[in-house]
């Protein structure tokens, strides 16, 4: 075996020729996509010369002390930037702002070392705008043209489309990336202009984001295009950001919406305002996984909402389910779309109930535990064994 | 759902796995598996799931260097009987690396070269590591003379060193950080990207709680990524 690695063709990138990596450079740039969320998706590209992958799935390489997983070597290209928005440490008005950018050999250098180390399924790489967003996309592409041609990587790329990049350019990142976005920020041109005067909502985002619909149509990308919005910093209801994601995936089919809480940074604009609390990013993801993943339809969610059209601090599911049922049902005779409805059962368990159900009645609270049935929450919303299964008031839930 | 063959082989792998255990879960259907209430068939799926989560844990967990050009090399100490399936994964992952995961008792060395899966078991990392440096440094000796001469081939270099001809003195035990090539710096820039990615004050208590078990940490022999202010009751017990 010694002697087979040893005649192997295959060669990667080995121990970096002279220049030391600047580590103030990994950091300032590194901070600088702390707010920007991510999910790491498996790329199916394989070959006997590839660099990367044999997976199928994402994978969470660690967590840092606030509890988040990081699975991508997430950076910046250069933290330089025109626009003053609100909330961005990047923001051209930022305090004290040292200004940092890569280069695109030196970037591929750092992602191919964290990843033959397994500290990263793959690359993520957002930035400022720089001079000009077009020259900035340039560089990043090329970055990433080199990690695929050069040294055959088939890892995961998410590459950040900076808004008013040109159609061309928008093209060319789809070809190397696995998924891309470009970030709304803001669930509408009013809002937006709230966040950062300088950007254009429709002329340089929505139109972006139409540009990678379009370009979809012939241009294969395995993970899709996401988006990301700031929760919380320019007074926008959780009905307002609701409304822009039915939008986002009924119209522009994208894979996912990414919510990040505001929290005001020193030196920025909105350093006094109030933070965004992190159940508030919490709630929005569990309405967008009710419509997205159980597909519940925009009536049945809009119960959810209060009467000033925000989520309260509590399951959403359980909001919509003590509006919707009108008596507990029997899991013997209900419909997967009845049983996913109920809280504490989602789609596995609800299959299994589905093929249970194939050898016999369930009678027992107990068996459907044994199933995934989470039983204190379901209980108020299932009949078993003939008699609703808790007394106690739904409401109690 | 879980198909039939990894379940078995996931089965087969769990470290309390019997005959009579294995023998039942032949006889399940892929639909028995995931939907019955039986304790036994329960008991199954879940030891199934306990050495899937492992292998998936292991993936992300655990930590590669390298050695030279052609190996990269990690310490591993799983639970459950998995280390073939994880060094395998990492030589499809890196075509044409020697992957060599182990600890102080075993060790586990895949290749996958020209589209073949190569596997071999071994004693210790350690004692592996060292064999497998003396071998390339053979081989390495044995191109340059043929380069020089074209007399004396490799193999026959490597059977000198193996019969105890000729041979250079090797360090035994871990590889050196020169060996490695520029290990401090690695471990510096991960370490200044990774405090680079923390937010305390987006911390969401049980919402984004995410931390790896002390026996995934034990396993995966890594070193400690957690801060002390993390650290929960848990952990210490």
């Amino acid at each position: 075996m010694a002697r087979l690695a040893t005649e192997s063709c295959f060669d990667s990138v080995g121990p970096a020729p002279g220049r030391a990596i600047d580590l103030a450079k990994v950091e300032a740039l590194g901070r600088g996509t702390k707010y920007d969320l991510c999910t790491s998706s498996a790329a199916k590209r394989q070959g006997e010369d590839a660099l990367g992958s044999a997976l199928r799935g994402g994978l969470c390489h660690s967590f840092t002390g606030s509890g988040r997983c990081v699975s991508l070597f997430k950076t910046l290209y250069t933290n330089a930037c025109p626009h003053d928005c609100g909330y961005c440490p990047n923001a051209s008005i930022s305090a004290g702002k040292k200004i940092f950018s890569y280069d695109p050999e030196e970037l591929v250098r750092i992602t191919l070392a964290l990843y033959r180390e397994n500290r990263i399924e793959g690359l993520f790489l957002s930035s400022g705008i720089g001079r000009d967003e077009n020259e900035t996309m340039e560089e990043m592409i090329e970055a990433v043209r080199l990690l695929r041609s050069a040294h055959h990587f088939r890892g995961y790329v998410h590459l950040k489309i900076l808004p008013g990049s040109s159609k061309e350019h928008v093209r060319e990142a789809m070809e190397l990336a696995d998924r891309v976005s470009v970030n709304l920020e803001a669930p509408s041109s009013a809002r937006m202009a709230e966040l950062c005067p300088s950007k254009e909502y429709e002329r340089d985002i929505l139109a972006r984001q139409r540009y990678i619909q379009d370009i979809s149509r012939y241009v294969a990308l395995p993970a899709g295009q996401t988006t990301q919005m700031v929760v919380g910093a320019a007074g926008e209801t959780d009905r307002e950001i609701f409304d822009r994601l039915l939008l986002e995936y009924d119209v522009l089919n994208l894979k996912r919406v990414y919510f990040s809480a505001f929290t005001p940074l020193a030196g920025t604009a909105f350093e006094d305002r109030e933070k965004a609390p992190a159940w508030r990013e919490h709630r929005l993801y569990q309405i967008d996984w009710l419509y997205r993943i159980y597909k519940l339809d925009e009536g049945e969610i809009t119960a959810a909402f209060d009467d000033s059209g925000y989520l309260p601090d509590g399951d959403p599911k359980v909001a919509i389910a003590r509006a919707s049922f009108e008596e507990p049902i029997d899991p013997n005779g209900a419909s997967f779309a009845e049983l996913i409805r109920v809280p504490g059962i989602g789609p596995k368990t609800a299959r299994r109930i589905l093929l249970c159900r194939k050898n016999g009645r369930i009678e027992r609270m107990r068996d459907l535990a044994a199933l995934g049935v989470a039983a204190r929450r379901a209980g108020p919303f299932l009949k078993v064994g003939g008699k609703a299964a808790a007394t106690l008031d739904r409401w109690g839930v | 759902m879980m198909r039939t063959g990894e379940l078995l082989r996931h089965l087969a792998a769990h470290r309390n796995s019997t005959d009579r255990l294995m023998a039942r879960a032949r006889t399940l259907s892929p639909e028995e598996v995931e939907a019955s209430t039986d304790p036994e068939v329960l008991r199954i799926r879940r030891m199934a799931l306990a050495v899937r989560g492992e292998v998936c844990r292991m993936r992300g967990f655990i930590r590669l260097r390298p050695l030279g050009e052609r190996v990269l090399w990690g310490r591993i100490s799983p639970h459950h009987d998995v280390g073939f399936e994880i060094s395998d994964f990492f030589a499809r992952r890196f075509p044409g690396k020697l992957i060599v995961l182990g600890d102080g008792r075993r060790s586990w060395t895949s290749l996958y070269s020209e589209g073949a899966l190569h596997r071999q078991i071994g004693d210790g990392l350690s004692s592996t590591l060292a064999d497998i440096s003396r071998i390339m440094d053979l081989l390495a000796e044995g191109s340059e003379e043929e380069k020089g001469d074209g007399v004396t081939g490799a193999d026959e270099k490597a059977e000198k060193g193996r019969d105890g001809g000729e041979e250079k003195e090797r360090e035994k035990g871990q590889p050196s950080e020169a060996r490695e090539g520029g290990g401090m710096e690695r471990s510096d820039l991960w370490s200044v990207y990774y405090r680079s990615q923390d937010e305390p004050r987006k911390a969401g208590g049980r919402r984004y709680s995410g931390r790896i078990s002390r026996r995934a940490e034990r396993s995966a022999s890594l070193e400690a990524e957690r801060g002390s202010a993390t650290t929960k009751l848990e952990d210490l017990i």
